[in-house]
């Protein structure tokens, strides 16, 4: 269990847990990060409040190419007037400690749902849909014997009349 | 002759927008027109699909993919000018219409300047080893690849390739938009001059 002693500044926006500098401001290092694992879940102390825990890929190197965010409900995060005290969470969902994102989640619940992941930067929206599968097939295709692709060729009949003429 | 239009590069280069793949197998759909007539949605696409071999430019945009921000390639055909003949004069046969040298010259011409919104001209080269006669891109077609695909393709045969350089490129994908963008008026403007 962990205690912030300041009131995190991103309080309602997700939480970059990089490197050593930002683990400091939010209260966390990396190695209290893994602790919590070890706890059963009964043997913690109930809470009112819940948050979610973002997975990022630790090689995008680029603060706004998010990578895998998976939302979970934490099992366990307090907030006491607006303060992240501790997060558990599994090695499954967590990663490694320098890939964690923590954020407050105004819907908690859909930790179970795959969540779109949203990567922006300037005049770009990438969402990663969900998509369902109508069907798949392994196709065996033979490409040195494969057709050649042919164009489909309108006839401008304007420009015949207008050049033969 | 001008200024290049294009680069040789080798297969360890990253792809990027402008791009020529030769003979990439790529996956569409069969030309025949597709109704379901009380047939599963499913039965009636697995028989619509086709694979076919074409000459292909890359047109997702070099950013894209410089950032690894998409995982499949948009890929439009292109094919020589003299292939493209062949098949116009097929064509032109076909719709009762004569297809002359004049029409043909007027018809790339207009190619070349714009006014066939589905087509673009691209020069012909000679890089070394590495030649092509003009080109004509077609953009009623476009084709999707997974990038991992098309990058173990272009190592796996390793050869060189032709890469479009700016401001070709750029025109090149200008062209691209254009053919989406365009708006056709019902009534066109009255000629007063």
């Amino acid at each position: 269990m962990t205690t912030t002693t300041e009131r995190p500044q991103f309080s309602r926006n997700p939480i970059f847990i990089e490197d050593a500098a930002t683990v400091a401001t939010t209260g966390v290092t990396p190695d209290e990060l893994f602790r919590p694992i070890v706890q059963r879940r009964d043997q913690l102390p109930s809470r009112q409040h819940s948050h979610t825990v973002v997975m990022r890929s630790a090689e995008a190197g680029d603060p706004d190419a998010w990578e895998k965010p998976f939302w979970r409900v934490s099992n366990q995060v307090l907030v006491s007037l607006g303060y992240v005290f501790s997060i558990q969470v599994s090695v499954e969902q967590l990663g490694l400690p320098t890939d964690a994102i923590a954020s407050e989640s105004p819907w908690p619940l859909v930790w179970n749902q795959p969540y779109p992941s949203t990567r922006s930067r300037p005049g770009v929206l990438f969402v990663t849909h969900r998509r369902h599968t109508i069907f798949e097939e392994h196709l065996v295709l033979h490409t040195a014997s494969l057709p050649s692709w042919k164009p489909q060729i309108a006839i401008n009949r304007r420009l015949f009349e207008k050049k033969n003429g | 002759m001008g200024e290049a239009w294009y680069e040789s590069v080798d297969p360890s280069t990253p792809i990027t927008q402008g791009d020529l793949i030769i003979d990439c197998p790529v996956l569409g759909w069969s030309p025949q027109t597709l109704t379901l007539q009380g047939q599963k949605e499913e039965e009636v696409l697995k028989g619509a699909m086709s694979a076919v071999r074409a000459d292909v430019v890359v047109m997702t945009q070099a950013c894209d993919l410089e950032h690894g921000k998409v995982a499949n390639i948009i890929l439009c055909p292109h094919l020589s000018l003299a292939d493209y003949k062949r098949q116009w004069e097929e064509a032109s046969k076909e719709q009762s219409q004569n297809p002359t040298s004049k029409a043909w010259k007027a018809l790339c011409t207009d190619i070349r300047d714009g006014f066939l919104w589905n087509l673009a001209i691209l020069n012909a080269a000679k890089l070394g080893d590495l030649t092509t006669k003009h080109r004509v891109v077609d953009f009623h077609e476009v084709f999707t690849i997974p990038r991992t695909f098309l990058e173990s393709l272009i190592k796996q045969r390793a050869l060189p390739r032709l890469r479009l350089l700016p401001p070709y490129r750029e025109h090149l994908s200008q062209a691209f938009a254009r053919f989406f963008m365009r708006v056709g008026l019902p009534t066109p403007v009255t000629v007063a001059w």
